[in-house]
Order: C-alpha cells, then sequence, then structure tokens
C-alpha cells in the first residue's frame, strides 16, 4: 500500500478523495467525482499525470492507499494505572512486565503512573532521590476542575506527573522497585479496599488536560473488583458476592451494577471524547467487575487480557508483545476517526466493533440503524492492525428507485489516525461493487456470498442484540436468518427434505451457526458474566479469520507418518492413537490420545529405536509457537490427555455425535462410552433446518 | 381459607415454606459439580470446560425431592397445585483445580450447608481429595455446617463400592447417619454414592441435607 507524503486532493462538493474509480480528463486536468458527479481540477501536483504516468491514488492496483497528514507530530503518552491490592509475587510480575514494556516505548514517548488500592496515588517523576506523589481519597470522585487544580495540571507547560521515558526511566524504576502491596490493613471478614473508579477517573482527567486529541493510552492492570469509591462493583464485606448470570436476568441483587456500569460508561465517553484508550489487563481468579467496566474498552478501541495470575504467560507473552517493535514500530494507532461514504444506491446503516459514535449526519446515512449507527463516522481511540469493524448498509432501492443491473455502487471509507511515530495519516480505500438484484438475479447474488464473512456479522450482531434482548429471543432470531437464506439459496424440490442441497460458497454457513448457538458467547452455564463479556469483547474486535476460530475452534490431528490434517470438530475425530490440537482462540489444547498418552508414560519417546514417536510428541509444537506469535491475547496452552480432568477443554467443544444420552440406557456399550450429552448434535440440527427450509415460505 | 392455613401450617411445621438455601459445591477438578449442577437446573447433561471463575445459580429443588420428606398425612396434590414449597436453592460452582481451590475460603459466608463431590473412579486422586476435604472439616468458619459428600459416577464398573470411598476418605467414624435428624452439637455429615449422569443417588443425599436447614 503506497504512502503519499502529499496532501488528498478531495471533491469540492462532497469531500470524496480521489480515486481510481473517478473519471479523469489528463488533457483538460479535470475529474468526475464517482459519488455526487461533480467536475474539479486536478492539484496542481497532478499537472504532468498522463495515461502513461497514472499517479498512484488512480491505479485500479491500489484500492487502499494512504497520506502523511501536514500536521505537528506529538509522541504517545502511556498511563500505567496500577491495582497494589494483590499479593507480593502477583505485584513482583506485575512490576517485571512493566519495567520491561518501559525499556520497550520509544524513548521520546510520555509515560505516567497511578497506583491505587485505599487511596489513589499519582506519581512525580522527576524527582530520581526521594519518591514524591500526590495522594487522592479513593471515595471520591473529583471533576477534570479539581484534578487539574489539585494538581497543577497547565497544558501549555510541561508536567511532572507525564514526563519522557528518556527523562523518567531511573525515577520509574525507583518508585516500582519500593512499590508494596497495599499497606492499609484488611477488616476481619472483608476485601481489601479498591478505588479502581477514583484511580481510572484521575488518569482521564489528567489526559484531558494535558493531551487533549493527541494519541495516549491508559493501561489498568487490576488484580480484583472496585470496592470502594464511584465505581464500586462489589461491598467490602465478604458476606457479599459478585453478581451472576441469574442476577442479571432476574435483576435481582443487582446492588451496585446499573451506577457503576453508568459511571464507567460516562468515564468512557470521557477518554473517547478526547482521543484517548483505555486498556484492561485483568489477572485474578475471581471477577472483576468487567462487565461493567466494558465499555472502557470497547468505546476507546482498548485491548484486553483475562487471565488467573500475572505470573502466567498470557499475560506477560500479550503484553510484551503489545510493545513489540521487531517489525520497525509499534502495532499500534491512535485517535482514529473512521468517515463513510457510499454513492446513492446505499447507505450506511452503522457499525459494529470497538468504537463510538461522532453523530455526523451525511446522505450517506440511512434511517434505519443497525448497532451504533445514525452517523457517518465513528471514533476509534486505540486501533492495530487488526482492528476490525462491522460496517451494514442498506440498499436504497428498497424505498422506490432501482439500482440498474450491472452498475458499479462505489463505496469509499476515510480512515484517519495518530501513527506511534505521532505522524497524522489518513488512510483511504474506495471499493466498487459489482450489482445484482437479489429479486431479479440470484444466481449472480447467491455467487457473491461469503459465507465466512457473513458469520461474522451474524456473530456480531447476536453479540449485540443480548445487550438488549432475552438471550432465547437472540438465538430464536439466528434460527430464523439462517432458515430464510437457506430457503432463498439452497436448490430443493418442495416438501422433500432429501434433494435439499446447498451450492459450495453457502455450504458451511449453516455449520457456523450450529457451533455459534453453542458457543461461549451465547452460552451461558458455568461462565461468569466477566468470562462472557470478555469472550464477546474480543470477538467485537478481531478479523473474520480469528472471529470464527472463536465461533467454530479448529481441530488438527497429528498421526504417525502424516501432515497434520484439519478435522471435523466432532466426537468421531477422537482416536486413541492420535494426538489432537484444539485451537479456540483463547486457549490452544493438545490431548494425547489413550494409546499415545500410554507409549509416553512408558517412555517410548526417549528410546533411540522410537524417533517416529518422539517426532509425533513433537509435532504440533511448531504450529502452537506459529499461533502463539501472531495472536492477541496470547493463548494459553495446554497438554493433556484423553479422559483426563483437562479433556474436558476439547470434548466440550466438539458436536456429540457418538455421545450417549443421559436418559437413554445404552449399558450395552455404546461407541462414545464415555462421553455424556443430551445437546443436539449437528446432524439433528441440519435434518430439522432442511425440513423447514423445503416446506419454503 | 381453612383449608389454605392448615396447609400452610403443614408446611411451616416441615419448615419448607418458603425456604431459601445457600450451597457451595465443592470438590476436586472433574469430580462431577458442574455436570450435577446443570442436571439440577435443566434436567440433562451438557459437557462442560473445567470450571474457571466461580460462578453462581439459583435453582428449586423440584418437590419430587420433598415429597418422601413431608409428613405422610400432608396434602400432596394440593401442595403441588399451589407451587409452593419448592426449596429454593442458590449454588456457588467453584472451580477443583488446584489454583481455583485458592478462592474456596471467600464463599463460605453464609452458607447453609457445603457439597463436597468426590469422583468414585479416580483411585489415584483419593488421597488428594481426602487432604481437601479434612482441611475443609477442620476449617473454623465452616465449623458448624452440614456436609453432604457424593462419591459420583457409580455408573462406570471400577467405581469404589461406598464402604471402600468411606475408608478412602477416612469418613467410618465420622459420618452421623443417613436418618432423619441427629443429637444436637454435631455437625451433619454424610456419603451418598451417586450417579449424576443416570439420575442416580443425589436426589436422597440432597434430601438428606435439606433436613438441616
Ligand atoms: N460416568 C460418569 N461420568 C460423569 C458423571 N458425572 C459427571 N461425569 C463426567 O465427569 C466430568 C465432570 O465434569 P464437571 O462436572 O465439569 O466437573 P467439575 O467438578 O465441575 O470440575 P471443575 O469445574 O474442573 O472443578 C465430565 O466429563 C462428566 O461427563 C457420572 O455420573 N458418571
Ligand atoms: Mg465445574
Ligand atoms: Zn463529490
Amino acid at each position: 500500500m503506497p504512502l503519499l507524503n502529499c496532501e488528498p486532493c478531495a471533491c469540492t462538493k462532497c469531500g470524496a478523495i480521489l480515486n481510481p474509480y473517478s473519471r479523469v480528463n489528463f488533457q483538460e486536468k479535470l475529474w468526475v467525482c464517482p459519488f455526487c458527479l461533480e467536475c474539479s481540477y486536478l492539484p496542481p501536483r497532478l499537472v504532468n499525470a498522463a495515461d502513461d504516468n497514472i499517479p498512484q491514488e488512480l491505479q485500479a492496483c491500489w484500492s487502499t492507499v494512504e497520506y502523511l497528514l501536514p500536521t505537528q507530530s506529538t509522541p504517545p503518552a502511556f498511563f500505567y494505572v496500577v491495582d497494589i491490592c494483590m499479593p507480593a509475587e502477583e505485584l513482583q510480575a506485575l512490576k517485571e512486565s512493566i519495567l520491561l514494556s518501559i525499556t520497550q516505548l520509544p524513548s521520546d514517548s510520555y509515560v505516567g503512573l497511578i497506583t491505587f488500592g485505599t487511596v489513589v496515588q499519582v506519581y512525580d517523576l522527576t524527582s530520581t532521590d526521594i519518591t514524591k506523589s500526590h495522594v487522592f481519597s479513593g471515595t471520591k470522585d473529583l471533576t477534570v476542575e479539581q484534578v487539574a487544580e489539585m494538581l497543577r495540571l497547565d497544558p501549555r507547560g510541561g508536567s511532572p506527573l507525564l514526563c519522557q521515558v528518556q527523562q523518567c526511566d531511573v525515577a520509574l524504576q525507583t518508585i516500582l522497585d519500593e512499590l508494596v502491596p497495599d499497606p492499609w490493613p484488611l477488616q476481619e471478614g472483608c476485601r481489601a479496599l479498591r478505588s479502581t473508579g477514583a484511580a481510572l477517573s484521575t488518569a482521564v482527567s489528567i489526559l484531558e488536560c494535558l493531551m487533549p486529541n493527541l494519541g495516549a493510552r491508559i493501561m489498568l492492570f487490576i488484580n480484583g473488583p472496585c470496592t470502594q469509591g464511584p465505581g464500586m462493583v462489589l461491598g467490602s464485606n465478604l458476606q457479599e458476592t459478585m453478581r451472576a448470570h441469574v442476577n442479571i436476568e432476574t435483576n435481582t441483587q443487582l446492588k451496585h451494577f446499573s451506577r457503576a456500569q453508568k459511571y464507567y460508561q460516562a468515564l468512557a465517553r470521557r477518554a473517547a471524547g478526547k482521543g484517548h484508550c483505555i486498556d484492561a489487563f485483568m489477572c485474578a481468579r475471581d471477577q472483576i467487575g468487567f462487565l461493567e467496566m466494558r465499555d472502557l474498552v470497547e468505546c476507546t478501541g482498548g485491548l484486553t487480557v483475562l487471565t488467573d495470575s500475572f505470573t502466567q504467560e498470557v499475560f506477560k507473552l500479550s503484553f510484551s508483545k503489545m510493545f513489540d517493535s521487531t517489525q520497525r514500530e509499534l502495532d499500534m494507532a491512535f485517535n482514529g476517526i473512521l468517515t463513510v461514504q457510499t454513492g446513492k444506491e446505499f447507505k450506511v446503516a452503522g457499525a459494529l466493533g470497538h468504537c463510538v459514535s461522532l453523530e455526523r449526519k451525511s446522505p450517506s446515512v440511512c434511517d434505519y440503524e443497525v448497532g451504533i449507527g445514525g452517523t457517518c463516522a465513528w471514533k476509534m481511540c486505540g486501533l492495530n492492525s487488526t482492528t476490525t469493524v462491522a460496517l451494514f448498509y442498506e440498499i436504497t432501492n428498497q424505498h422506490g428507485v432501482e439500482v440498474p443491473q450491472g452498475s458499479f455502487p462505489v463505496v469509499q471509507l476515510r480512515t484517519e489516525y495518530t501513527h506511534p511515530s505521532g505522524r497524522r495519516i489518513l488512510r483511504v480505500t474506495t471499493h466498487a461493487y459489482q450489482w445484482a438484484d437479489p429479486a431479479k438475479d440470484l444466481v449472480d447474488t447467491g455467487a457473491s456470498f461469503d459465507q465466512e464473512t457473513a458469520a461474522c456479522l451474524v456473530a456480531r450482531l447476536a453479540v449485540h442484540k443480548t445487550a438488549t434482548e432475552e438471550l432465547v429471543d437472540t438465538l430464536r432470531w439466528i434460527d430464523r436468518t439462517l432458515i430464510r437464506l437457506v430457503t432463498k439459496f439452497a436448490t430443493y424440490t418442495k416438501g422433500d427434505a432429501s434433494t435439499f442441497a446447498l451450492s459450495r460458497n453457502f455450504s458451511l454457513f449453516p455449520q457456523f451457526m450450529f457451533y455459534l448457538r453453542r458457543s461461549r458467547f451465547l452460552r451461558l452455564f458455568n461462565h461468569t458474566p466477566d468470562e462472557t463479556a470478555y469472550f464477546r469483547t474480543v470477538l467485537n474486535r478481531e478479523t473474520v479469520l480469528n472471529m470464527l476460530t472463536m465461533i467454530q475452534p479448529s481441530l488438527l490431528t497429528y498421526q504417525f507418518g502424516q501432515p497434520p490434517t484439519p478435522s471435523l470438530l466432532d466426537y468421531s475425530s477422537i482416536n486413541p492413537e492420535h494426538i489432537l490440537l484444539l485451537d479456540n482462540y483463547f486457549r490452544l489444547v493438545v490431548m494425547h490420545g489413550t494409546t499415545v498418552a500410554f507409549w509416553r508414560s512408558q517412555g517410548y519417546q526417549n528410546e533411540p529405536s522410537h524417533a517416529h514417536f518422539k517426532a509425533l510428541l513433537e509435532a504440533p509444537n511448531k504450529d502452537i509457537q506459529d499461533i502463539v506469535q501472531e495472536r492477541f491475547p496470547v493463548p494459553s496452552v495446554l497438554i493433556c490427555d484423553q479422559n483426563s480432568s483437562q479433556a474436558r477443554f476439547v470434548v466440550s467443544q466438539l458436536n456429540p455425535s457418538l455421545a450417549q444420552q443421559s436418559r437413554v440406557d445404552t449399558s450395552g456399550g455404546a461407541p462414545g462410552e464415555n462421553y455424556f450429552s443430551d445437546d443436539v448434535t449437528l446432524k439433528k440440527f441440519m435434518d430439522y433446518l432442511m425440513t423447514l427450509a423445503v416446506q419454503g415460505q | 381459607m381453612f383449608i389454605w392455613n392448615f396447609i400452610k401450617s403443614v408446611l411451616e411445621w416441615t419448615g419448607l415454606l418458603n425456604k431459601r438455601g445457600k450451597l457451595v459445591f465443592l470438590g476436586l477438578d472433574n469430580a462431577g459439580k458442574t455436570t450435577l449442577l446443570h442436571m439440577l437446573k435443566y434436567d440433562g447433561v451438557i459437557p462442560q470446560e473445567p470450571t474457571q471463575m466461580p460462578s453462581s445459580l439459583l435453582f428449586a429443588l423440584p418437590s419430587l425431592f420433598l415429597h418422601s420428606s413431608l409428613p405422610i398425612s400432608s396434602p400432596f396434590t394440593v401442595y403441588e397445585e399451589l407451587k409452593i414449597g419448592n426449596l429454593r436453592i442458590g449454588a456457588h460452582d467453584l472451580g477443583g483445580h488446584e489454583e481455583a481451590r485458592l478462592v474456596w475460603k471467600e464463599y463460605y459466608h453464609g452458607v447453609n450447608a457445603v457439597v463436597f463431590i468426590v469422583d468414585a473412579v479416580d483411585r489415584m486422586r483419593f488421597p488428594e481429595a481426602k487432604r481437601e476435604l479434612d482441611r475443609l472439616l477442620n476449617d473454623e468458619s465452616i465449623a458448624n455446617v452440614p456436609f453432604l459428600v457424593l462419591g459420583n459416577k457409580i455408573d462406570m464398573p471400577y467405581a469404589a463400592s461406598e464402604d471402600e470411598l468411606r475408608s478412602a476418605l477416612g469418613l467410618r467414624l465420622a459420618t452421623t447417619g443417613k436418618g432423619q435428624g441427629i443429637s444436637r452439637g454435631v455437625r451433619p455429615l454424610e456419603l451418598f454414592m451417586c450417579s449424576v449422569i443416570k439420575r442416580r443417588g443425589y436426589g436422597d443425599g440432597l434430601r438428606w441435607l435439606t433436613q438441616f436447614f
């Protein structure tokens, strides 16, 4: 993708950027905007353009180009907001990770540090010999003005609270070295007092004063729930327990829920308003209140990691990967704005992803809303190479005016963002679609169906729906969507399910829906609200490929003398002599079949005569390494044996084709002897779907 | 009205009207805690991942469980029709793997009883199960709380017998009997064998346990 060091040429009437779908007359130095058909002059820098000298922004091979915008560049700021209510070994591990990250940061970036427990402490990073800090109460909700006055924040001058790494790394090191778990005594029968809300609010206020609309991220590290002050999600008395799914469904015993949620939502909007993003690194064995805090991340494009402990690889590797600059520069961008412009054939109905609406109206916006709608522009304060936003469009011919068959409606996506170097960049993607009207031409419409992407869009919509409606309604909506689609695009003789067939680019879609319905995004049992919220948050920002792995985990089989083969996500893939690798995005589980496990326990892998067995045991390692390399958050990796306790990580994901049902007596020894499930099988699901589909409407 | 009052007094007498209980389900990983709770709540089996964070749920023990604990003379049918008297149970399902056990102690507050589940097939882990059970039985903060120990998976061919498991867990002299009521000042503790998958045995155990609420 070309990076052009010049100002983009915009249509004087509608603001669209010059692109390969513009008609250009090089003799007259004129171009016609494909959106509004306005004719404008080419800018002076393109006077030499000609048919044999086509500028890159007009070359059809570049649907995306970037422009370097002429603005002053300011390096980004990184604000560490650290919970200190945790055991010493946890804090030690966290400190090590933070120290490492500081060495990874570009040396001109700004850093700040806040710690919190019973009180909130903001550190002065200019003093090297004694640690100076400002102490705030953890129970007060201070306004920006109050914080600005108390800390004497001056947007024009520098502040000792936010310094460039190269100037404060020694001071930071000293402060972190001296940091100990919250020294305030714990009351009998009580949890630690943790002022997460007050601490976050302070960080947001400081950045709001010192770095408005400049790249900055607040990195929150937490080990437990906020138990006092604004944003409190759980009382400190141990008698109170964290809300569960049942409380949310029935709206009972939700003492702090809506107040906390509103508090964090407001905070998220404040941060987003100034272009700042908030990451949450949550390492705890119990819920910390992520359900309430979710908007902090989703509205600002922050990153999240949820795992047991700061000592775990999942946290350590993920966090250090964030600052990995082996690819030349950090993979992060700040303060992004995405603008969508459409032709008159279709309009944008909304977006789903980690963004907030900028409430900008334009002729490209339709009245109908899907997700975050009613706007043509969204803010994404934090984004990186895998940030993926789903955009929904409405076809305007549904309102009378028909789109001519075979025409090429255009859409332009403009993303303005701050590069980690501080430079401002505009990315322009222009795309034309060949128009096929489903009412007239089912074959062409069907041929352009992308089932993988469609499954991901359904998943995002479903997750979005769960926020406002009952889960059963969401599941019914998925069913209806699927039935309508196959009724339309499958071939069958009416009333005869045996004639039902789907063309290749539809054939996997029903299966994706089957696994989506039973996925961790839509099944709540055995997960806490925090876990569910976390899974949904990650789903909401990842790429299509990553989302697919989450919806339908991938399963690889390793066996003697054969390359790894993708296998059905089904009980029938379990074989005593094979090794399976299950990838559900969050976890990689290697499962040794019983025979493999037996040989391993006999130590065959250590005998030179069984080198091939050793090779089999080691075969998954390479694939695991590759996945761990490219994924965020880094998945947790574990190795287990078939029928062991941890094998449940694999078995629970499989289609229970061979399982025994609890009501059916199969004492005679059925094929899936050790597997029990009353769950719907894929076959049953498909049979039912086909029966419904061939009935037609 | 008279009938209603009569029923009410019977229920009050049996102590079941509007009664709620709070249970905590403990045991090593893979014992069957989550499977049992799923069965109690949804009457079916769905394979689950190992529990990571403590979840809480609410379910009603079906009146089926309660029938046999009501006095013979009580008006069953009316009782069922009125749909009252279902015992509402709040349950905490905690993970059983080693790190997850670190949070067990945060869920002891205000529980009416502990249900401790043991995989009766996994003999290798009986000592580990015993260690955890002993630790719980000696914990001051739940000193008088009734304990139901369930030996699960007896549908499997090599499952330990009740006798074997009783010895392995060191419960020979400690259990207090499966009958109604026990002497005052003694913590109720009993072992019941069950198969969650085959819907057997845990009903007796829970029925025994709820008499102490
Ligand atoms: N044969 C048999 N298997 C059972 C029975 N009950 C449970 N299981 C199996 O044993 C395993 C128990 O899994 P869970 O219920 O998730 O165990 P848990 O106690 O919740 O484990 P953690 O969440 O890790 O603490 C599952 O694979 C069940 O299918 C039973 O009665 N008979
Ligand atoms: Mg469990
Ligand atoms: Zn235009």
